[in-house]
C-alpha cells in the first residue's frame, strides 16, 4: 500500500475520530493542501451519515417475555443461589399454573388449579400411583402414598428469603408396547429432545431414587431386562401434557396392543383389547395421522440438530459398545408360553448410557463449531486486498470453510490464550434441589410378543384362541 | 459522540420495567453476578437492557424480522448458558454482541441466503405492515415531497446494506449503527483494531458504490 493509499484508509478513522493525536495532526497537513482527500473525506462522512440516519429497530414487545421464557424452559439456573431459594421471574408476574397429574391406570386424578402468592404453597397429590403394566418392572408401591410437593414462592427483591425445603416430586407412570425396544427408544428420546429434555447419565447408586439427582427437564435411561427400557423424567409440572401427548401418539404408532401384559395372553388375545388409556387399541395400522406428521417433523429438526451438531445417528449407534445380556429363549418362551417362537432372536437393544450421552451431546445449544474465524478471514480479506483484489476476491477469501472451532465463549476472555473456565454441560447437569418441585414422569418400554413382526408367524386371534 | 451513542451508552433509561426496581438499577457487573447465582429476575434486566441494540444489530445482519427475532432470543439464551464462562474481561454487551454476531453470521452462512429489502415489495415473510413501500405511503409529513425522498432513500441505503458481504455489513451496523468504538468493535469480531479500521474503509467506500448504483 502506498503512503498516499495508506493516508485515504487514515479518513475513514479520523472520522470516527480514532486516530491518535499525532496522525490526526499529519492527517489535517495533508488534508489542507490536497482537495482530491478533502473530496474523500466528505464522501465518507455522507455515507456514514446514511447510515446513521436508519432508523433503530426496536424489539419486539414480547421479546423479553420469550427469552424467559425459553431461558426458564431450558433451566439454566441448575445451581443454587446463596438462600437456597429458586427465583423465578415468571413467579414474580404471579402466573397462575394448573397442575394435572395424570395417573395411568389405577388412582385418582387430581387436579388443583394453584393461584401462585407470596409464601409457600403445597400441592397434595391423592391417590396411588398406578402400578405398570410389566411383570417384571420394578414396584412402585413404596411411592404409594400421597406426595406432599411443596413449592416456594420468591418475593420480588427479596434476596434473604427462606430456602425452600426440596421434596420428591410426584410421579406419572407412561408404558409403551413395542415390538421393537430399540426403535422405540430411539422414538422416545427423539421426543424427549424435541421437548428439549436432556439426557443424563443413569445413577446406579440411587436406584429409583436416582432421578432425584436430575435436574429439572431432564431424564435418564436404563434398561432393567432384555425386555424392558426404563426412562425417567424430571420435568416441569407445566411440559406433562405436552409430552404425555407425545408420548400417545408413539403409543399409537406402535403395531403391537397397548393393554396387555405378559403373562396375561387372554388380555392380549381380547378382541375388545380393553386399554385403560386407549379404548381401541389393538393391532394397529401404521397410517400417518397429521398428529403423526407433526411428530415426525419435530423429530426430523431435532436430528436435523444433531447433524448440525456432526454427530451422525450411525456414528452414534456404532459408539454404543455394551450390549445388555440377552434373556434366554427359555426365559421368553416361560412369559410367553405358546406364543413365543423360541427361535427368534431378540433384538439389541442400545446401551442407553451410550445413547444418552450421545442424545445429550446432540442437544447441545445451537452448534458453534462452525462459527466462522473472523481473525482467519481478515487475514486472508486483508491479503487479497493489498495484492489488489477485486471485491470479488475479497467475497472469496470471506467465504472460508468452516473449522471445528472452540466454544464462541471461550474465545470471550480477553485475555490472551485465555482458557476455557469449565464445561458448561456438566454444569447443566448439576442438581439442585433447591429447584421448583418436579413432575417426575416414568416411561415404561416393554418388548411385547412377536407375533406380529414380519419375520415371525402371524398369531391371529383364531390361532390364539385354538391354543386355549 | 453523536446523539445516538449517548442513547447506546444510557442503558439504565433504555430498560423496560419488569419488576424489582431495586435491580433494575444495578450495572451489568453486579447484575451478572446475581446471574451466576441464579437470578433470572438480573437476568431478565438485562435483556430488558439490551434487547432493543441486539435486535438491531441481528436484524441489519439478517433482514428478516422473524429471523432476527429468534436469532436475537438465541443470543441472549446462550449467553444465560454460558455465563459461568464470562470472565469480565470485557463489557457484558461487547461479550453478548459477539454471541449475537456470531450466531447470526454463523446461520447465514449455514442457509447461503442472501436478503434484500426490497423498495418495491414486502420481504418473504414480511407483514404486510413492513412493506416498505407501505412505510412510505403511510407516513405523514409536512412535506409529503421531502418525506418521501427521504424515505427512499433510507430504503436505497437499507437495501445496499443488506446486500453487502456479511464481514462489511456488520463493521458498518457496530460503528455507524450501534456507535461501537473501533475497540469494542475488535473484541466482538475478534479481529486486530488494525483490522476494524482497515475494513471500515472499505465497507464505507463498497456502501457508497451500491448507492450509486442504485440512484436513479
Amino acid at each position: 500500500m502506498t503512503n498516499r493509499e495508506e493516508q485515504f484508509e487514515q479518513l475513514s478513522a479520523y472520522l470516527d475520530g480514532e486516530l491518535t493525536a499525532k496522525e490526526a495532526l499529519e492527517l489535517e497537513g495533508v488534508l489542507h493542501a490536497d482537495p482530491d482527500m478533502q473530496a474523500e473525506l466528505e464522501s465518507l462522512r455522507q455515507t456514514r451519515d446514511l447510515l446513521r440516519q436508519l432508523p433503530q429497530e426496536s424489539a419486539p414487545d414480547h421479546f423479553a417475555h420469550a427469552v424467559m421464557a425459553r431461558a426458564e424452559k431450558h433451566h439454566h439456573l441448575g445451581k443454587a443461589n446463596p438462600a437456597g431459594m429458586y427465583r423465578s421471574w415468571r413467579w414474580i408476574q404471579m402466573a397462575t399454573a394448573a397442575v394435572v397429574l395424570l395417573a395411568a391406570g389405577l388412582g385418582l386424578i387430581v387436579i388443583k388449579n394453584l393461584q401462585l402468592q407470596k409464601g409457600t404453597e403445597t400441592v397434595v397429590v391423592e391417590g396411588p400411583p398406578p402400578e405398570p403394566l410389566v411383570a417384571d418392572g420394578p414396584s412402585r408401591a413404596a411411592e404409594a402414598e400421597p406426595v406432599a410437593v411443596p413449592m416456594a414462592i420468591a418475593t420480588a427483591g427479596d434476596i434473604d428469603a427462606a430456602p425452600a425445603s426440596p421434596a420428591l416430586p410426584a410421579v406419572v407412570t407412561e408404558v409403551i408396547w413395542t415390538d421393537d425396544l430399540a426403535l422405540a427408544q430411539r422414538q422416545v428420546e427423539n421426543v424427549l429432545a424435541v421437548n428439549d429434555i436432556e439426557a443424563v447419565e443413569w445413577d446406579e447408586s440411587a436406584a429409583m431414587g436416582g432421578p432425584k439427582a436430575m435436574a429439572v427437564n431432564s431424564y435418564q435411561a436404563a434398561k432393567t431386562d432384555g425386555r424392558q427400557i426404563q426412562l425417567v423424567v424430571n420435568i416441569e409440572a407445566d411440559q406433562v401434557d405436552r409430552l404425555r401427548l407425545d408420548l400417545t401418539k408413539l403409543r399409537n404408532q406402535q403395531v403391537v396392543a397397548q393393554s396387555f401384559a405378559p403373562g396375561s395372553i387372554d388380555r392380549y388375545e381380547s378382541k375388545d383389547a380393553g386399554s385403560r388409556d386407549d379404548p381401541a387399541a389393538g393391532s394397529r395400522s401404521t397410517t400417518v395421522t397429521s398428529d403423526d406428521q407433526d411428530l415426525a417433523l419435530r423429530a426430523e429438526e431435532a436430528e436435523a440438530r444433531r447433524e448440525r451438531a456432526n454427530l451422525p445417528r450411525e456414528e452414534e449407534l456404532a459408539a454404543a459398545k455394551a450390549d445388555p445380556p440377552a434373556a434366554t429363549t427359555a426365559d421368553r418362551a416361560a412369559a410367553y408360553p405358546g406364543v413365543v417362537d423360541k427361535d427368534e432372536p431378540l433384538d439389541t437393544i442400545i446401551p442407553p448410557a451410550e445413547s444418552a450421552a450421545a442424545a445429550a451431546r446432540s442437544e447441545a445449544p445451537l452448534p458453534l463449531e462452525d462459527v466462522p474465524d473472523f481473525s482467519s478471514f481478515a487475514e486472508t480479506a486483508d491479503t487479497a486486498a493489498d495484492e489488489g483484489g477485486t471485491d470479488d476476491a475479497m467475497a472469496e477469501a470471506a467465504d472460508i470453510e468452516y473449522e471445528a472451532i472452540d466454544a464462541v465463549t471461550e474465545e470471550m476472555d480477553q485475555e490472551p490464550g485465555g482458557a476455557p473456565s469449565g464445561d458448561v454441560a456438566a454444569a447443566d447437569a448439576i442438581p439442585d434441589e433447591s429447584l421448583p418441585a418436579m413432575q417426575q414422569v416414568v416411561i415404561y418400554l416393554n418388548r411385547a410378543p412377536s407375533p406380529i413382526r414380519r419375520a415371525s408367524p402371524m398369531i391371529t386371534d383364531d390361532d390364539a384362541e385354538s391354543r386355549n | 459522540m453523536s446523539a445516538k451513542s449517548s442513547k447506546a451508552v444510557d442503558s439504565s433509561a433504555a430498560s423496560r420495567d419488569i419488576g424489582g426496581q431495586q435491580v433494575v438499577h444495578l450495572d451489568d457487573d453486579a447484575l451478572v453476578t446475581l446471574v451466576r447465582n441464579g437470578d433470572m429476575q438480573a437476568f431478565g434486566v438485562l435483556v430488558g437492557r439490551y434487547q432493543d441494540r441486539v435486535f438491531n444489530l441481528v436484524y441489519r445482519m439478517c433482514s428478516r424480522r422473524a429471523e432476527a427475532e429468534e436469532l436475537a432470543q438465541d443470543a441472549f439464551v446462550k449467553a444465560l448458558e454460558r455465563i459461568d464462562q464470562f470472565k469480565g474481561n470485557s463489557r457484558f454487551y461487547t461479550w453478548l454482541f459477539r454471541i449475537a454476531a456470531n450466531l447470526t453470521i454463523s446461520h447465514q452462512r449455514r442457509y447461503k441466503r442472501v436478503r434484500f429489502h426490497s423498495i418495491d415489495g414486502a420481504s418473504e415473510d414480511d407483514a404486510p405492515a413492513e412493506n416498505l413501500t407501505a412505510e412510505i405511503a403511510q407516513r405523514r409529513a409536512p412535506d409529503p415531497a421531502t418525506a418521501a425522498e427521504v424515505a427512499e432513500t433510507r430504503d436505497m441505503v437499507t437495501e445496499a446494506l443488506a446486500a453487502m458481504e456479511e464481514p462489511f455489513r456488520i463493521v458498518l451496523v457496530l460503528r455507524d449503527m450501534q456507535d461501537m468504538d473501533y475497540a469494542e468493535i475488535a473484541q466482538v469480531l475478534d479481529v486486530p483494531v488494525g483490522t476494524v479500521k482497515s475494513r471500515l474503509f472499505r465497507a464505507r467506500g463498497l456502501l457508497r458504490e451500491r448507492l450509486e448504483e442504485l440512484r436513479p
